[in-house]
């Protein structure tokens, strides 16, 4: 029984049940008397997020049902592999990326998260490792800073010295 | 028939057809491209515009416009980025096709429609321009919302197997939708005080996200060396007789929708490649097999975005209204050589209206030469080993997604929108009702909470109005067959997870 209730479905339905409800209480404070008609601001947010609980049940529902009549395979204990800890390396990779942009800039930044992004995919040719990430980045800096005016993040400090040399 | 041999002879002089030609492969080049595209590039050349006499400027302006409605299709069937929101839906069955091997065959079907949608759609324009532009300005509040709805009931077919799930992901999809400043009232809705979020999500971003960044990271965890297809064929391969036969009706049925969509003031191309799909998916035998990879899911939304890209000059040139953002930026081609375009300028200025005509019947047929050339240098990168694609893949999708508006919001949004993708896939839930949903949802509510107030709040005003009327019960007459179907034939797979992988 318990592993019907750990099913993917049940979990990702009962965490859109819970945030559905958590936002239905958030839009209420946008239905602020009469000023916007029948239909305010909240009527069509607070119609879906109705739905999307309603549906939450159905699909725990389906999900559970499935698991005891045997028709969907079981619930399966979470093993830790070498594929969640590439998967938590390529999250790390893009979410430092991001977080860095606005200090480093487009122009350094880029080709040192590509080297390391090729490297977890599984590249090992060190000469398109060092050239590609080179050569398309500064491709990309100079078709879209020059050709088409996109202002691609420039870093600060040093790195915008850096980056005022391209653009 | 004197104004036509003028505006031959305005089309077919040696610079026009440098620039028309020129134009179409720079707009398809600008499509296929993430974060250009075809709108950035009509305004851009703008400028250039000034040293033209007005008909080549406006011809250069129009080829661009045509190739680059199509370029988006390249890159959404290559490497399920669209370089153009237009080719959002062509990604749904494009990839899943080239990934089986068929990328040629893909892309020979994208541009062979994009070239009869477009030609249709001008060929109609030429016809019956001012009684389009009429009904066109009869559509309402509640036409709009209805064609929403419509649109919206596809979600039904495309979940396949598992329709509960796919309305679960569709409802998520049109919360989403309703992140930002509500356009009617002006209250912040669901930003929680970040500044990113209110003028909403743009679905771009999310598109780019939730497919491109979901692939990277689900390859990820696959992790070794991907290899690169090297025994696949890469020269396009456009479709036999045989199967463009087999195709008939959807592509008629879609360039027919994407004019009139694209004659809608406001609507635009994107919205009526989604619907010609959903209208694909709603009359074909096998509404199931839409999003594995079959030529019809190419055929509709391709002639559709090119068919509304024709249909979005009806207004433009007949009243002077923007059909779409490129004609908008059109009109500013018109403005800096001193022309308004509308019904006076059919008067005043016929040989150029009928020379845009021209350029454009030849801007569709250049796209099959143009779009063979630019697919060919696109297909040429999936012979390279995902290892070395998948970063080139995720800087190209971070620079689309900061492009749009300049912003690291954006590029945020696009992460988060990944890893929700990522869970998606891992867990069996379709991409496509989101995305549909983020699309539609701003143009549903809208319409729907305008269309009530002009109504008086009366629900069934919607179904008396003839339009709107006809096409909401078409939507819901076909939707609840396709419920019952489903619970008569196979009641499991209104749940049904059969292969579903465990968590």
């Amino acid at each position: 029984m318990l592993k019907a209730f750990l099913k993917a479905d049940v979990i990702i339905s009962v965490i859109l049940f819970a945030v559905s409800l958590y936002l239905l209480s958030e839009i209420k404070i946008y239905d602020s008397g009469s000023v916007y008609g029948k239909l305010g601001p909240a009527y069509w947010p607070k119609f879906v997020l109705y739905m999307i609980m309603f549906l939450s049940v159905g699909v725990a529902f389906f999900s559970i049902k499935g698991v005891l009549q045997g028709t969907i395979p079981p619930f399966e204990r979470l093993q830790f592999s070498s594929a969640n800890l590439r998967f938590g390396a390529a999250v790390a990779l893009i979410a430092g990326y991001l977080l860095l942009l606005p200090y480093v800039g487009f122009l350094v930044l880029t080709p040192l998260q590509m080297i390391a992004f090729m490297f977890l995919l599984g590249e090992r040719n060190k000469v398109l490792i060092f050239s590609i990430p080179f050569v398309l980045t500064l491709g990309i800096v100079l078709l879209f800073t020059k050709v088409m005016y996109v202002p691609l993040p420039r870093g600060a400090g040093v790195f915008l010295e850096i980056s005022h040399l391209l653009y | 028939m004197e104004i036509w041999f003028t505006a031959f002879h305005n089309v077919f002089s040696p610079m026009a057809m440098l620039f028309i030609c020129g134009g179409v492969l720079m707009g398809v080049m600008l499509g296929a491209i993430p974060g250009l595209n075809s709108t950035m590039g009509t305004a851009l050349l703008i400028p250039f515009t000034y040293a033209m006499d007005a008909t080549t400027g406006l011809l250069l302006l129009a080829a661009v416009y045509c190739g680059g409605t199509f370029g988006g299709s390249i890159s959404a069937i290559l490497f399920n980025v669209p370089g153009s929101p237009e080719a959002s839906v062509t990604g749904f069955d494009g990839y899943p096709m080239a990934k089986a091997g068929k990328a040629g065959k893909a892309l020979g079907i994208a541009i062979l429609c994009s070239c009869i949608g477009g030609l249709f759609s001008v060929g109609i324009m030429n016809l019956i321009s001012p009684q389009l532009a009429k009904v066109a300005l009869s559509f309402s509040e509640p036409e709009y919302f209805a064609l929403a709805f419509a649109a919206l009931t596809l979600i039904a077919s495309l979940g396949g197997t598992k329709m509960t799930k796919a309305f679960l992901v569709g409802f998520v999809g049109l919360l989403i939708a309703t992140i930002g400043i509500d356009p009617m009232s002006g209250v912040e809705r669901l930003t929680f005080g970040w500044s990113g979020l209110i003028g909403g999500v743009n679905f771009i971003v999310a598109l780019i996200g939730a497919f491109a960044i979901g692939e990277i990271l689900m390859t990820a965890e696959k992790g070794s060396k991907i290899d690169g297809e090297e025994e696949v064929k890469v020269s396009t391969e456009f479709p036999s007789l045989v199967e463009m036969l087999k195709l008939k009706w959807n592509v008629l049925r879609s360039a027919v929708i994407g004019t009139l969509i694209g004659i809608l003031p406001g609507v635009g191309a994107t919205t009526a490649s989604f619907v010609g799909y959903s209208e694909a998916v709603r009359w074909s035998k096998h509404p199931e097999k839409f999003g594995t990879g079959i030529a019809d899911g190419i055929a509709a939304p391709e002639t559709c975005n090119n068919a509304a890209a024709g249909g979005a000059m009806v207004p433009l040139l007949t009243l002077g209204i923007p059909g779409s953002a490129t004609t908008a930026v059109i009109i500013g081609g018109f403005m800096v050589h001193g022309l308004q375009p509308g019904p006076m300028l059919f008067l005043n200025q016929p040989d150029l209206m009928y020379s845009i005509f021209l350029a454009m019947y030849v801007s569709n047929v250049f796209m099959l030469f143009a779009g063979v050339i630019v697919a060919k240098l696109f297909s040429n990168f999936r012979k390279i080993r995902y290892s070395i694609l998948g970063p080139c893949i995720f800087v190209f999708a971070t620079v689309g997604a900061f492009g749009i508006s300049n912003s690291m919001s954006d590029v945020w949004i696009m992460f988060a929108f990944g890893l929700l993708g990522y869970v998606m896939k891992k867990y069996d839930y379709s991409v496509a009702p989101l995305i549909i949903a983020l699309v539609l949802g701003g143009l549903a509510e809208e319409s729907l909470r305008r269309g009530m107030r002009m109504e008086d709040y009366d629900l069934i005003a919607f179904l008396s109005r003839p339009i709107s009327g006809t096409i909401l019960a078409v939507a819901l007459a076909t939707f609840l067959y396709t419920l019952y179907s489903r619970m008569r034939h196979k009641p499991n797979l209104l749940a049904g997870e059969m292969k579903q992988p465990s968590l």
